[in-house]
């Protein structure tokens, strides 16, 4: 049984690892900032765009649009008038999560102004930053934090890793609609 | 049904048994479902304790069904949404095709629904000239073979890999490798022209939470999100049952759909749609639409069948039915299939389709140990086998059941939902008796040959010396005919009962008789 804070954050972890995402962490503001720049550079080493939400607390907080930036990576942002064609090139989409589950390994994502659905959706790699203090053990504890956090969005949308079927003779096969790759990112707050 | 898209054709459901075990490839493809055989039992391992909050969370929905889609459409309508109720399928159709010929919609793409496989939905728009699209792979599979699906979590089980690459490189005008990895990413790239400049995006719902108003769809490809997301219209076709009291109860709810369904701990995605996109937001539906479905499920309510709408679709009872992983989902020629197809077919059709499905079962019960909601389907086939003795509707045995309320669209008017009569039953309590055992209905079965045959065998074998009696008769009758080894399968005027059975020449003792040899001394025992 999972309890204290550290052990939930492992477990999360863990279960990431498991759903075959690529995880890192738990670092500081300074160590997770440098994973996404590094992550997000490795998805666009082909010179397409990083898809940056505007207005999302956990990476305004970290400066990770001035970071891109500095690094001299293209950014693709949602005030943007091209931005839906943009971002069915782009690289990777970078976004912040509002609630994770460490039992199940998920993470959720609110939609809202300035942070559109289709961020993590239509890239083939998707970054997901996590504050450590947002990982709830178990899935119904999340179900009940999100409730009581205040009105759901438009859209929340879980994750649990890359694009998945069962389809094909029930052998699981990576890589179907959504993100082929998806890394996380624990920021320890 | 009318027989189309079936791998396994036939007029009845054991014409098409016929077919569906001496077909090779199908037989080949449905030993995957091995890898399910066990996934029902994680939840009881795991968490014993959700299957009975699932089932009580269930029953306090159908306990006051009319009061919890009263509250949703409130809700619903509070976010912005329109809802449409539908009684028929016609009427979905109907409403749904309307909707996207006033709004020019040339292009929509579905996210696998067991709803809209129920009212045809695609087909209906295909012929009307818009252009459907089936988004989760294995029903896009489907989609091409111009087939139906034969299992609700896994909609091309019924194809070996081979099979399905012949299917994916027709549509490609190429030869791809029958290679699993590559065939997916074909799909994905020719899925990617669809999504983009979709009009209308048309899911199911897995849960719809009444407090909240939220539309929740399950999947683990993705292609939930692109239909949730993308088009400016979203259609949602959402049996009434479906409905759940509080956002809450998703905290149980989906972890148990998901590990029953295919064993792992939560779905790769989950869609969580409240309302239409909201002031300032760039993607996501402007007109969020949904269409809640009646056909002949609120008619159950206060019946003992009112348990069969506690279904949360995992197909879990497909898994690990011997019926469903012999001869696979189409031999049912229904939407639904496995053991509660079987139930369902007959009652939402109101007994005009699969009246001989439930006749197609071994009752050995495993779909009842299976299923996470607690229902007892096992006792609801053989109650339906009584029900279905009178042609026409069903109808549901014994005396004091209450009846039925009316169809949808109804006038909630001055309706007391604690009036109707299932809100006395209390959460946890069933109609029907205890899930481990089988219920004999109560209804006698008219007179016939058969009846007397069985009635006459069980006073037969209620007295030890008569049923001693007719063993000694039986050794006899074996040792004269045991020359002639598969006679029952010949015997005359039986062959229903004798064509797919033969009996083992007996052995010269019973057990019971070498048990008192050997007490006696005898060595040869």
């Amino acid at each position: 049984m999972v309890t204290t804070a550290d052990e939930v954050t492992q477990a999360f972890l863990f279960s990431m690892a498991a759903n075959q995402c690529a995880t890192f962490g738990p670092g500081d503001p300074d160590a997770t900032l440098a994973a996404i720049v590094e992550r997000a550079r490795a998805h666009t080493a082909d010179g397409t765009a990083v898809a940056l939400p505007i207005g999302d607390p956990t990476l305004d907080d970290l400066g990770v649009a001035p970071a891109l930036l500095a690094a001299g990576l293209t950014l693709l942002r949602p005030d943007d008038p091209e931005w839906f064609p943009g971002l069915v090139v782009a690289g990777v989409g970078v976004t912040s999560s509002i609630a994770a589950v460490a039992a199940t390994g998920n993470v959720a994502l609110g939609a809202g102004v300035g942070l559109p659905r289709a961020t993590s959706l239509l890239p083939p790699a998707h970054v997901c930053v996590v504050r450590a203090s947002q990982v709830y053990a178990t899935f119904p504890d999340a179900i009940s934090g999100l409730l009581h956090a205040g009105p759901l969005p438009s859209a929340l949308t879980w994750i649990g890793g890359p694009s998945r079927t069962g389809d094909l003779e029930m052998r699981t096969t990576f890589g179907v609609h959504g993100p082929k790759v998806v890394d996380i990112v624990l920021l320890q707050d | 049904m009318s027989g189309k898209g079936l791998v396994t054709p036939g007029p009845t459901m054991k014409a098409r048994s016929k077919v569906a075990v001496g077909d090779p490839q199908l037989q080949a493809a449905l030993s995957n479902l091995d890898l399910r055989l066990f996934t029902a039992g994680v939840v009881q391992a795991e968490h014993p304790e959700w299957k009975d909050r699932v089932a009580e969370i269930r029953r306090e929905t159908l306990a006051d069904l009319d009061g919890w889609i009263d509250k949703l459409e409130s809700k619903l309508l509070s976010l912005g949404v329109v809802v449409h109720r539908a009684a028929t399928p016609e009427e979905a159709r109907r409403y749904i095709i309307g909707l996207a010929q006033r709004e020019g919609v040339a292009r929509v793409i579905k996210s696998k629904s067991m709803a809209t496989e129920e009212i045809d939905l695609g087909r209906a728009l295909e012929a009307v000239g818009i252009e459907s699209v089936e988004t989760d792979l294995g029903e896009y599979i489907v989609q091409l073979a111009d087939e139906r699906p034969s299992h609700m979590i896994t909609p091309a089980i019924h194809k070996t890999l081979g099979q399905i690459a012949d299917v994916l490189s027709k549509e490609a005008g190429t030869d791809l490798p029958v290679v699993r990895e590559p065939l997916t990413a074909w799909a994905r790239d020719k899925l990617r022209e669809k999504f983009v400049g979709a009009d209308m995006g048309i899911t199911g719902a897995n849960f719809v939470a009444a407090d909240t108003g939220t539309i929740v769809v399950v999947t683990n490809e993705g292609n939930g999100r692109f239909c949730t997301s993308l088009p400016r219209i979203h259609v949602a076709v959402v049996p009434v049952e479906k409905v759940i009291p509080r956002f809450d109860d998703l905290g149980v709810l989906l972890p148990t759909l998901v590990m029953s369904a295919t064993g792992a701990k939560m779905s790769n995605y989950l869609s969580m749609v409240t309302g239409p996109r909201r002031e300032g937001e760039i993607d996501g539906p402007e007109q969020l639409h949904v269409v809640l479905l009646d056909h002949n499920r609120r008619v159950l309510l206060g019946t003992p069948y009112e348990d069969m709408l506690g279904c949360i679709r995992c197909g879990a009872c497909l898994n690990v039915c011997p019926v469903y992983r012999s001869v696979g989902g189409h031999a049912y020629d229904s939407s639904y299939s496995g053991p509660m197809g079987k139930i369902l077919t007959p009652l939402v059709t109101g007994g005009e389709e699969g009246r001989d499905l439930p006749f197609a079962s071994t009752l050995c019960g495993a779909c009842t140990e299976a299923c996470p909601a607690e229902i007892p389907l096992a006792d609801l086939l053989v109650r339906l086998r009584a029900d279905l003795r009178t042609p026409g509707p069903v109808v549901v045995a014994g005396a004091d059941q209450p009846a039925p309320p009316p169809a949808l669209p109804v006038d909630h008017a001055g309706r007391s939902p604690a009036a109707h009569p299932a809100a006395r039953r209390k959460p946890g309590e069933g109609y029907a008796t205890p899930v481990t055992r089988i219920h004999v209905p109560t209804r006698r079965a008219p007179w016939s040959r058969r009846r007397a045959g069985f009635e006459a065998w069980a006073r037969l074998w209620s007295y030890p010396s008569t049923y001693r009696a007719s063993l000694a008769v039986g050794r006899l009758g074996a040792k004269v005919l045991r020359p002639k080894a598969g006679w029952v399968r010949r015997a005359p005027m039986l062959h229903a009962w004798t064509d797919s059975r033969d009996v083992l020449v007996p052995a010269g003792a019973t057990f019971r008789e070498r048990w008192a040899a050997r007490e006696r001394g005898d060595e040869r025992w």
